[in-house]
């Protein structure tokens, strides 16, 4: 009997280590619907959020409260910007920074935005700098360029993110922004426009229409927030699909007339308005991460995550792809899912091919991870957050080819993982005080007509020409 | 005498029965070397690491802070020498892997390290065979000559066996390197490495002259690098079968050795610690995706035998003992340091195969691998022996000199990188899972054919060339 347990109990434990020795990994499923990570930030996720946060520590100019797009880049966009305020309250939200902190921080900012100079005295220019707050070029050369109505879009969508959350500081938000001048940045149809001196000729000023599906959607949310029509903006017509890896991904199907409408397909603008708007309707209360009330952005934005998991599956290259910025000439990519009608492609400003330079993008694929929960995003996460420089902030990912790091840094990238951060902690970032405002009040009895404001009001008799030499 | 015929019957019979037997047993190796006992019952050393332990690994790590070149992501081989060989790099990858999970390396710079080496196995010049030459320069990433002159010098199966091994656990582990690692590997040229049976095949410096492919391998350190190959998907059922295996009694333990000849380029049939322990410290003596547990295993065997007659040395004649190849700073540089080699009980040969008693050590990768792998009086007092010898400047002596107790100043990084393996062993156990994941490397070979390679093996390997044994009709020792 003795003999014959001993004979069993070997038995056993071979056979335990006969299958300690066959566990083999998991193999990576795929997701089967969008689920949103939620829920307090695990101390590893709390790194994370030191880590973007410290690139504004460390790059915010004492004097002007303002940031440059990269360390030892002053120039810095209002795409830009909103990344900025949207790291601060980011930090706040996540005890980085104590209420006199976040004060300070924000009152510096609208301090300057409550004065800061304007593009012909109309809206804000495309780059201001950092170190005096005065408009710049890309090179930090005072000068005027024009403005970006793409910028602004997101620009109102953290400004009305701020005020509703921090009613405290809703009256400085308002005057700001009455003092653009809105005649030229919305048609009566709801077409977003931007405008440039051409060849920085500055008797040739050119008006476009701005944005292609994605981003176009994303910003006209900021636009409709303060009331204007966007029905142009805001319809995915004209779009069409190509498959790629089986899924069909939505393109926009309009010419690209010139250099500022690209129709290039990434992750970013989707990722943004999944984690701010929730893809719902701006003016829509809810608050319900699951429920989505423009549900064929939640569809688009399932699809360009879809696609991006298939390409992994399918060739087991990580892949989180949106536009961001290189650490070599051009300095700037659209690593895209689709970009000029090719899966994959990674195109300059220009439109030229530079696939060398695809990256898995640090923010694309902490949004995915955020966003869409899955074995894969899982991956996405382990391989983009050692990513970083202590100290410094997120670098902007790793080049897929070569498997090196691109080593740049920026604002826009640190301040986007923060918001992605909030967002796992809190859901749907822009919600509704349900209080009036200063713009409210003041635009019920009142109109600034030289400024076109409101726009409901102005809105429906402006005729902008689009004028492209 | 005269034998009355039933006794005569039964004698005849008795005779024709021991004959019989006798022709059994020199049929089956086993039964006829059978040892006195098939393994040790000493169990693996496991714990957490106390504060010595990660002390000694951090001060293996700092021989890697103190050799990296940052320009090509290398470490030199040895302190104040810039040649590399492919089993370095295997090393290298362990040791980062080993330094991490013990968490002497930070997350950041492991990155770092290991962004570096795979994009410099990506970029590195890969020699007339299509695979990695035998020595790079780790300052310029050159490819370079035993003299250190550039140009090539064959390539070693062994070397390249042990990287495969480390890279397939790298890319398996590290889904961030796990595309780039397949990229780099897919570079190879799989052809001349290996014959459509799964012998391994090296190509090195003849006396006469030219580089000539020639069968590599002996027992031990062969089935090892096999099995690096074997990750990758090559049959290499050959090179993991033993053959040509004897056995001697030395201190009344049983100890195989390979019977093969020296050949051309030599390669000594030597016993030495590392043969059967570096597949204890990583595969736990198994082979990886079989169902045989590593328990009694031969591999487990040898490594015992090698261990107990190391330790019945000490016991009897009360020399510390731990043996294995090594270099030393000044002639004849290399010695293979062994347990047993041409015939001779703990002979140390230099790489032609004159005896160099006076270069005997006690080897600090010896003692750790033993260390690790048996948790023992003996092994305690090994390590005991060789804990002062570490070098302020960052990194781990080889040795104290068996003669007079001098210290060995050579610093190489495949001691320091078994050191690590040795302490992350014991922190974790056996050190590479056998968890696979299907990634670039599948993908790219359902997809497209690289026929010129090799690959996928399971459709070229059949083709691959053998060698013909040119030494065959040597006599075996």
């Amino acid at each position: 009997m003795r003999v014959f347990l001993k004979l069993l109990a070997t038995f056993l434990i071979s056979m335990t280590v006969g299958t300690n020795s066959l566990v083999l990994c998991a193999p990576i499923s795929p997701a089967s619907q969008q689920i949103p990570r939620q829920g307090t930030l695990t101390t590893e996720e709390g790194e994370w959020a030191k880590i973007a946060w410290s690139y504004f520590q460390n790059n915010v100019n004492e004097q002007t409260g303002l940031a440059g797009a990269q360390p030892n880049y002053s120039p810095f966009t209002m795409w830009d910007l909103s990344a900025h305020i949207a790291a601060i309250i980011s930090a706040y939200h996540l005890q980085l920074i104590d209420k006199r902190e976040f004060d300070s921080r924000v009152r510096k900012i609208l301090r300057w935005f409550t004065s800061m100079e304007l593009f012909r005295g109309d809206l804000p220019n495309q780059f201001y700098s950092a170190d005096n707050g005065r408009m710049v070029d890309w090179a930090n050369q005072p000068g005027e360029l024009g403005w970006s109505a793409l910028d602004l879009g997101r620009l109102l969508t953290w400004l009305k993110i701020l005020k509703e959350r921090y009613p405290e500081y809703s009256e400085l938000v308002d005057r700001g922004i009455m003092r653009w001048n809105w005649s030229k940045l919305l048609d009566r149809d709801g077409t977003m426009f931007g405008a440039s001196y051409y060849q920085r000729d500055e008797n040739n000023l050119i008006h476009y229409a701005e944005g292609r599906l994605g981003y176009e959607e994303y910003a006209a949310r900021g636009f409709l927030l303060w009331g204007a029509n966007t029905d142009a903006a805001s319809a995915v017509d004209p779009y069409s699909t190509i498959t790629v890896y089986g899924v069909p991904i939505p393109f926009d199907a309009r010419e690209p007339e010139n250099l500022h409408a690209p129709n290039f397909v990434v992750s970013e603008s989707y990722i943004l308005d999944g984690i701010e708007h929730n893809w719902d309707i701006p003016g829509d209360t809810n608050s319900n991460v699951n429920k989505h009330s423009d549900p064929l952005q939640a569809e688009f934005a399932w699809r360009i995550y879809k696609a991006q998991e298939a390409r992994f599956l399918n060739t087991g290259i990580l892949t989180a792809r949106t536009e961001d910025a290189v650490d070599k000439p051009p300095y700037f990519v659209y690593g895209t899912i689709l970009g000029y009608g090719t899966p994959w492609a990674t195109l300059s400003h220009e439109g030229k091919s530079m696939p060398e330079l695809a990256c898995l993008n640090t923010k694309a694929a902490l949004g995915l991870w955020v966003l869409f929960k899955s074995d894969y995003t899982d991956l996405l996460a382990e391989a983009v957050t050692t990513l970083y420089e202590p100290g410094k902030g997120f670098y902007v990912g790793r080049f897929e080819e070569t498997g090196l790091l691109n080593k740049a840094i920026t604002l826009n990238g640190n301040g986007v993982i923060m918001e992605i951060l909030l967002y796992k902690t809190i859901g749907k970032l822009l919600t509704y005080s349900g209080q009036k405002s200063h713009w409210d009040k003041f635009f019920k009895s009142n109109t600034l007509p030289r400024k076109a404001l409101p726009p409901w009001k102005y809105q429906p008799s402006i005729t902008i020409h689009k004028f492209d030499p | 005498m005269k034998l009355t015929p039933p006794i005569r019957d039964i004698l005849l019979l008795v005779a024709l029965l021991i004959q019989l037997s006798a022709c059994h047993h020199s049929l089956d190796e086993k039964t006829l070397f059978a040892p006195v006992r098939s393994f040790v019952s000493i169990p693996y050393r496991h714990g957490e690491l106390n504060d010595v332990e990660l002390q000694t690994a951090s001060k293996a790590w700092a021989y890697f802070d103190r050799t990296f070149f940052p320009e090509t992501g290398l470490p030199q081989g040895a302190v104040g020498s810039d040649v590399v060989t492919m089993w370095d790099i295997g090393s290298y990858l362990a040791a980062m892997v080993s330094a991490r999970r013990t968490n002497v390396l930070d997350k950041i710079t492991f990155d770092r390290r290991m962004t570096s080496v795979v994009h410099w196995l990506n970029s590195m010049e890969l020699n007339d065979y299509g695979l990695p030459n035998k020595f790079y320069n780790a300052r310029t990433g050159q490819m370079i000559q035993g003299d250190g002159k550039p140009g090539q010098d064959g390539f070693s199966a062994l070397d390249i066996g042990r990287m495969l091994i480390w890279l397939r656990y790298v890319r398996n582990e590290f889904i961030t390197y796990a595309t780039a690692i397949d990229r780099a590997v897919l570079r190879f040229n799989f052809r001349n490495i290996l014959d459509s049976d799964g012998l391994l095949h090296g190509a090195a410096r003849t006396s006469d002259g030219p580089i000539k492919l020639f069968r590599e391998g002996r027992l031990g350190l062969q089935q090892y690098a096999a099995l690096g190959f074997k990750l990758w998907g090559f049959n290499v059922n050959q090179s993991l079968s033993i053959r040509h295996q004897s056995a001697i009694t030395i201190f009344d333990h049983w100890l195989p050795f390979d019977n093969r000849p020296t050949g051309n380029p030599a390669q000594f049939a030597a016993v030495t610690t590392r043969m059967a322990m570096l597949a204890g410290l990583e595969f736990g003596f198994a082979v990886p995706h079989s169902k045989k547990s590593g328990k009694n295993s031969f591999m487990r065997k040898l490594a015992d035998a090698v261990y107990l007659v190391q330790k019945a040395r000490f016991s009897q004649q009360g020399r510390l003992t731990a043996r294995d190849s090594h270099l030393m700073d000044h002639p004849p540089y290399y010695v293979i340091d062994s347990i047993f080699v041409n015939g001779a009980p703990f002979a140390t040969i230099d790489n032609k195969g004159n005896y160099v008693p006076e270069a005997a050590i006690i080897s600090i990768k010896a003692a750790y691998a033993m260390w690790a792998l048996y948790d023992s009086p003996y092994t305690d007092a090994l390590i005991e022996a060789l804990a002062p010898i570490y070098d302020e400047y960052g990194g781990w002596f080889s040795g104290t000199y068996e003669k007079n107790g001098a210290i060995n100043r050579v610093i190489t990084l495949d001691c320091n990188a078994i050191i690590l393996e040795a302490l992350a062993f014991k922190a974790f156990g056996v050190l590479i899972n056998h968890s696979e994941t299907k990634g670039y490397w599948e993908k790219q070979l359902n997809d497209n054919n690289f026929e010129q390679q090799g690959l996928p093996p399971s459709s070229y390997q059949k083709e691959f060339q053998p060698l013909l044994e040119s030494d065959k009709a040597r006599p075996t020792p």
